[in-house]
């Protein structure tokens, strides 16, 4: 494979990257807190999407909407769920809190569904498919082989995107969350509704985390139980390289951060991929601490 | 060794994990990377042992000095940062180390038999030189460093550091040194505690030493409370003592330890014995005397 191929490579997929960290990214700036349940959150939903799909166990498009519809309610409904339990009742608690009672949740929920998965016959690879109709077409453009299944992942979480950009920018809830983020107290003096506002941003950024674990779901043609604890690593990686609270920063960064990852494994051995990416963490947050398109604070 | 054997052996490893987590938290600072100083001188004090020959009370120490010098590296750029980004950096750190023990492989003929870490199979025929009586009296002794520590001049100086950091300033404690020693501590205890536990399971694996276990043993701390000594101790000793006593939750370990601690967080956001009721038993304990 080119060079070439890897970096378009890395674009395509690193689209859900952008979804993972925009989550991040809006939690954090409007709590000033992290969200270390959100990769479980998408672990759960891209269970529930395949779930539907192995059901239906039907090699068609419109059962591959309907998972990904599935999805990305059932990360909307967790993600509220979640901040109903662990940063609600702790809004004046210790910094620390919030991040160990979502840790909580994380190592929860990973081990329920690791063991409801193993108990469950139709998640046993070995008796049922995953349908996927994308699985194996493909096109080449110019030379560069592309994945259908990338091409379609990439052009949907481009449209997620470019919904969630226009309901922070142009509609009013929007802009109370911009609000908050930017000055807590002024915004709730100005008549902002402090808690609907944070539970909606929650439910935008369950139904993002969502929509990447359907998304990577069906790249893979699997569903993997150690998709949240992955997901929620490299959405704080995106999320710091972009800037923290930076929603075009997350877009960015996550892009950025597939092309690193595709082009390393081209480089090295696909196994010092991670070495690679939180040595890159690392290196932005000793020398560059506000990311890309983060202000200092 | 018995089944109870074992059991007791580990509990006082992760108490001694227990009590490095502690430490880092004396100066108000949140380390999710403990799993690696543990994975360090766990693979360090092995090497030495097995492939150099080296003696075992003399591997376990290297092993906890290679780590400290670990811990001050990470320290000294990453203490620059706050409360959660630092949290972030040490589990980006953990998962760094991880990878590389991962790939790493150093396998030397000793004795006709290829030793070593070999990558993602991990090291095995580590020999079992770990009593239970060494795990004690290592415990013991960090138990009481880490005790009488808090109650020094430095202990005080690292609590105003908690506090309040400008304020520590201003008085004229040396914060960036204060947090890199307590870090660099810390290192080296986890990576003891590392040996310890590499010759007594006899076996490690790369993913003994990833964030879960950093984790893990942050529950332990939360749980039983961030602000005492105490606190620390008795949340580990009540969490593995629960989870080891009762098989059913044996196999759902991990689940209960999760509802634990988002329940601990809500009802006692610094854990269950935080400083009030801390204070309130030394009341106690004092007018009974008097």
């Amino acid at each position: 494979m080119s060079i070439i191929e890897q970096i378009v490579n890395g674009i395509l997929l690193g689209s859900s990257y952008s979804l993972i960290a925009i989550g991040f990214s809006v939690i954090f700036g409007i709590l000033r807190l992290f969200n270390m349940a959100h990769g479980e959150v998408l672990m759960v939903s891209s269970f529930m999407g395949t779930f539907l799909l192995l059901l239906l166990q039907g090699e068609s498009f419109i059962f591959l909407t309907l998972a990904l519809l599935t999805a990305i309610c059932a990360g909307a409904i967790l993600s509220i769920l979640v901040e109903g339990i662990a940063f609600r009742p702790l809004r004046k608690a210790p910094e620390f809190s919030p991040l160990i009672a979502t840790l909580g949740i994380a190592i929860f929920l990973e081990d329920f569904f690791f063991i409801l998965t193993k108990k469950l016959r139709l998640f046993k690879a070995t008796i049922t498919t995953f349908p996927n109709p994308l699985d194996l077409a493909g096109f080449t453009i110019g030379g560069v082989y592309i994945r259908s299944v990338y091409l379609v992942s990439f052009l949907v979480a481009l449209i997620l995107m470019i919904t969630i950009h226009v309901i922070v920018q142009k509609t009013k809830t929007g802009r109370g969350m911009r609000a908050l983020t930017e000055h807590p107290t002024g915004a709730r003096l100005m008549g902002v509704k402090v808690d609907s506002t944070i539970r909606l941003t929650f439910m935008l950024a369950g139904g993002l985390a969502g929509a990447a674990g359907m998304l990577l779901a069906i790249v893979n043609s699997a569903f993997d139980v150690k998709l949240g604890g992955m997901a929620t690593l490299i959405g704080l990686v995106v999320m710091i390289l972009g800037g923290m609270g930076s929603i075009i920063g997350a877009m960015v960064g996550g892009l950025v951060f597939g092309i690193i990852q595709t082009t390393s494994s081209y480089f090295w051995e696909t196994s010092y991929r991670d070495i690679v990416a939180f040595g890159l963490l690392f290196l932005i947050l000793i020398f560059k601490p506000e990311g890309l398109f983060g202000t200092r604070q | 060794m018995s089944y109870l054997g074992t059991i007791a052996g580990l509990i006082g490893i992760k108490t001694i994990l227990a009590l490095s987590v502690f430490l880092v938290f004396l100066t108000g600072q949140l380390s999710l990377g403990q799993g690696a100083f543990f994975g360090i001188g766990a693979y360090t004090s092995a090497i030495l042992t097995m492939i150099y020959g080296v003696p075992f009370v003399l591997a376990l120490i290297i092993g906890g000095a290679i780590s400290l010098v670990c811990g001050i590296i990470l320290g000294i750029p990453v203490l620059r940062l706050r409360g959660l980004v630092l949290a972030i950096a040490t589990l980006g750190f953990g998962q760094m180390v991880n990878a590389f023990f991962l790939n790493w492989e150093y396998e030397v003929k000793v004795n006709n038999m290829l030793i070593g870490p070999k990558a993602g199979t991990g090291f095995r025929y580590i020999e079992p030189l770990t009593t239970q009586g060494m795990i004690l009296g290592w415990l013991l002794f960090f138990i009481i460093f880490v005790y009488l520590l808090e109650r020094s001049r430095f202990g005080y100086a690292m609590l105003s550091i908690r506090e309040n950091e400008e304020a520590a300033q201003s008085i004229g404690v040396n914060v960036t040194m204060l947090k890199v020693t307590s870090f660099a501590i810390s290192a080296f205890i986890a990576g003891v505690a590392g040996g310890l536990y590499s010759h007594f399971i006899t076996f490690i694996h790369p993913l003994d030493f990833d964030y879960r276990i950093s984790i893990i043993v942050l529950a332990y701390v939360a749980i039983g409370g961030v602000e005492s000594f105490w606190g620390a101790l008795l949340g580990t000793f009540f969490l593995i003592g629960l989870a080891e006593s009762i098989r059913f939750i044996g196999e759902y370990r991990l689940m209960v330890y999760g509802i634990l601690m988002v329940v601990v967080m809500i009802f006692r956001p610094r854990g269950l014995i935080d400083r009030e009721l801390f204070w309130k038993f030394q009341n106690i304990f004092y007018k009974h005397r008097s």
